[in-house]
């Protein structure tokens, strides 16, 4: 506990100079700015200014890089609510009932929450690392092959409980989504997948081209669908920041989604991205009522986007201390710390220690400067809703257009991002909920990763997904889990065969 | 056309006259664009950057890195193959890029050799044979002897089969004839984990990437890719050393489109060759894995008889491991 306050003491009065504090503010405005344009990323702004980072310190440099990194991840929920446009995997869960809050009237409050929960979750995430990071570490390396597939496997199940309407059309696009995850080169043999010899699909289909086109551009289709009576709010906003009630419903499910956020973000091989979805999962469960899901409950942006923030933080862990990075916006912070000449790894904590605690405390100011930079904004946001729909959706589309280009520099993802906007569109008028569909596309990589690795280290034998213990536990809860799920709706469908 | 505007308009054709005669000699004149055909903050990316830094420095332009990363490097060496060859784009090539694909990918849709000419050789990347510190083996020698007293035992982790690591992995096999079971990772960061905790008892990995991990004795480097030894592991013996004809090993040169004015490519090579040499790129080097290049290979000529040969010893390799193009 005495090295632990000695550590945060260091790191605060390294992170707490001006210039630290500067950068840090600068990176967290950058963040948010570049989140809330839908489709640019983090790893495209990151990579932009990279260069300037040449010229400072690298402690300074880290912590306006991680600032960006987070500022973007909480810009992104801002996107994801107000246009119903997740610009990554983890902020797809937040669209779902974020939106449908923001349809409701109730954009402010879905935004505040997302600000004061993902603060609470920076908060307690901070503490986590610095207390329990570097031990943290070997719980990482009980995690193989066989038990990430066993892990994907659950989060399948909760792609199922995360369907609102019927289970049949939930299950249809999730297998949708694992077929599409498939397209590419092949890891085991280098061969070609239903690329139909184009180059730009020999890495696959990019999540950020899949995600804008189901999710933004046919939302645009959508609205433009329905002649005058366009979605996004334009009557009373009501209050802005979240009321009594709904704080008093936040609290337990911002809690639940901290926990779980943690533990998530801790396994390398981007763990994280499961966090959202099983907090969804775990709060629609929990909930009296799960039908509000979906439908605006606050619950479900909570829940998730605490989850989310305490994931992408506690993702630094395997970078700082196994150094090695769980997603692109990590490796280029790699990239940045060797420019820099300090090798990532198990070193940094003892051979660098004002830069390593340095870059903790910074997150915790980090994510007070976002609630700072946010709030005030969140009257602004709710504000460009009240543009009228005609001059909203070209500037929606322009962004989207220029942020899909910004990501790969392939003008052929700009035409994707409208075909799949079209199927997003198709899908809807027929009743098909894309976020399912989303969920398996992601998990679909993963899983055949794992599960071939798995299989070569078992020499073939499928046993080794019930002989090795996590795993095996890992499968239990997943079919407990999809039992409960699907009991009551195979018990209403025979009530509803039997009424008729 | 008015007397004025005409004016105009003979004085603008001078300029643009006068520009093109003396467009080598006073090259850059404008910023000038280096594409990476990898993701940034790859290594290679980081290493392209410090050099382009003191390119920028010393040419006095801007030396812009765009990343044009995927489909193995093709995306962005088709882009560079067709640019404009007027001395203002170039690009950072990889040997996959050059040497690899062309024996892996069917219907390229670039040439290697014809569509760009050499600049400069830039450096080597190091790859390192490590195994799990459970492992009873101490060289390469007790590492294929302990495989064939069990056959097919070891899975070895590398990245892909037709990458780097997995080509050195396969010639190894053939070469030693070991049964070592390939498992492929697209992510570093889950192979380093398997071999640390034992699941893929023998990797391939780039050195700066484990260097880490061989410190703090979490791995132990039994070989490096190649046929010399490295600085940065003076006591690892190179794979060539037990395998003689196991000389695999990855590298970056700088080049231009084809037609690119000599005398730009003669400027450019020589900016180069400088700025790889200067004291604090070959301090950061190792970290990142590298050994930079020097002497004759740093010029144009020399590189292109560098990449010929290349070229040829890995078309040779690939054609004896049965690899064909798909």
């Amino acid at each position: 506990m005495d090295t632990l306050i000695s550590n945060l003491s260091l790191g605060f009065s390294v992170a707490l100079g001006l210039q630290n504090l500067a950068l840090a503010f600068l990176g967290c405005l950058v963040g948010t700015l570049i989140g809330v344009l839908p489709g640019v990323g983090p790893v495209a702004t990151i990579a932009m200014l990279l260069p300037i980072t040449f010229s400072l310190d690298p402690t300074g440099a880290l912590i306006m890089l991680a600032g960006i990194y987070y500022g973007a991840q909480y810009g992104g929920s801002t996107t994801a609510i107000l246009v119903n446009i997740p610009g990554e995997a983890t902020s797809v869960v937040t669209a779902v009932d974020g939106h449908a809050m923001a349809r409701r009237g109730r954009a402010g409050a879905a935004l505040g929450i997302a600000a004061l929960g993902s603060f609470f979750a920076g908060t307690v995430a901070t503490i986590v690392i610095a207390a329990i990071g570097a031990p943290l570490t070997r719980v990482a390396l009980l995690f193989g092959p066989t038990e990430y597939f066993a892990l994907m496997i659950m989060g399948l199940v909760f792609a199922v409980v995360l369907a609102g309407g019927s289970l049949l059309k939930a299950v249809a696009m999730i297998m949708l989504g694992l077929l599409l995850s498939t397209v590419g080169t092949d890891l085991e043999t280098g061969d070609q997948r239903m690329t139909f010899g184009q180059p730009f699909l020999w890495d696959g289909i990019d999540f950020a081209v899949l995600a804008m086109g189901v999710f933004g551009v046919s939302e645009i289709l959508r609205n433009l669908g329905q002649s005058e009576d366009r979605d996004v709010v334009r009557g009373a906003i009501g209050r802005l920041l979240p009321n009594r009630k709904e704080l008093r419903q936040s609290v337990a499910p911002v809690v639940r989604g901290t926990l779980l956020g943690s533990a998530f973000g801790i396994l390398p091989g981007n763990g994280a991205i499961l966090a959202p979805f099983a907090s969804y999962a775990v709060e629609k469960k929990l909930a009296k009522d799960p039908s509000r899901f979906g439908k605006g409950a606050i619950e479900g942006v909570a829940g998730p986007e605490a989850a989310n923030n305490a994931g992408a933080q506690t993702s630094f862990i395997p970078l700082l201390t196994l150094g090695i990075p769980a997603n692109a916006v990590m490796a280029l912070m790699v990239g940045a710390m060797t420019i820099h000449g300090i090798v990532p790894g198990p070193k940094v904590m003892t051979g660098n220690p004002s830069l390593f605690w340095g870059m903790i405390a910074s997150m915790w100011i980090g994510n007070l400067m976002l609630l700072i930079i946010n709030l005030p904004l969140v009257g602004l946001w709710v504000r460009l809703l009240k543009v009228p729909y005609r001059l909203l959706f070209p500037a929606i589309l322009v962004f989207c257009c220029i942020g899909i280009y910004s990501i790969n520099s392939q003008p052929i993802d700009v035409l994707l991002i409208g075909l799949f906007g079209f199927i997003g569109f198709l899908l809807i008028k027929f009743g098909f909920e894309p976020a399912p569909m989303l969920l398996g596309f992601v998990l679909g990589k993963l899983m055949e990763e794992n599960l071939r690795r798995s299989l070569i280290l078992s020499r073939g034998s499928l046993t080794t997904f019930v002989t090795e213990p996590i795993s095996a536990g890992l499968l239990i809860v997943s079919l407990v889990l999809l039992v409960t799920a699907l009991l009551p709706k195979i018990r209403k469908g025979r009530d509803e065969v039997f009424v008729e | 056309m008015s007397k004025f505007s005409r004016r105009i308009f003979m004085a603008g054709m001078g300029s643009l006259l006068a520009f093109g005669s003396a467009q080598a000699a006073d090259w850059p004149q404008r910023p000038v664009t280096v594409v990476v055909p990898q993701a940034a903050g790859n290594s290679p990316d980081v290493l392209c950057r410090i050099i382009t830094d003191k390119l920028s420095r010393a040419l006095g332009q801007q030396f812009i890195v765009e990343n044009k990363a995927g489909a193995a490097n093709v995306v962005g060496m088709q882009s560079v193959a067709h640019a404009t060859n007027d001395g203002y784009t170039f690009v950072f090539a990889t040997s996959a890029a050059l040497v690899t694909n062309p024996y892996t990918i069917k219907a390229l849709s670039y040439d290697p050799i014809k569509d760009f000419v050499p600049v400069a050789m830039v450096a080597k990347s190091h790859h390192v044979l490590l195994v799990n510190p459970k492992v009873k083996a101490n060289n390469l020698a007790e590492l294929i002897a302990l495989e064939k007293q069990a056959p097919g035992s070891l899975s070895l982790a590398v990245d892909g089969p037709r990458n780097i690591s997995g080509l050195i992995a396969q010639t190894i096999n053939k070469e030693a004839g070991t049964k070592m079971v390939l498992v492929p990772y697209n992510t570093i960061s889950n192979a380093v984990q398997d071999s640390i905790s034992g699941r893929t008892p023998v990797t391939i990995q780039s050195a700066s990437v484990v260097e880490p991990f061989i410190k703090d004795g979490s791995l132990r480097p039994i070989a490096v890719a190649g046929n010399q030894r490295i600085a940065s592991l003076p006591d690892v013996p190179a794979i060539s050393e037990t395998l003689k004809s196991v000389e695999l090993q990855g590298w970056f040169m700088i080049m231009a489109p084809a037609g690119t004015p000599a005398a730009i490519i003669e400027t450019m090579s020589k900016a180069v060759a400088k700025a790889i040499a200067e004291p604090d790129v070959l301090e950061r080097a190792p970290t990142l894995g590298f050994e930079m290049e020097k002497g004759e290979n740093t010029t144009p000529a020399g590189a292109k008889n560098f990449l010929a040969a290349q070229y040829a010893y890995t078309g040779k390799v690939l054609k004896e491991l049965g690899i064909e193009p798909n």
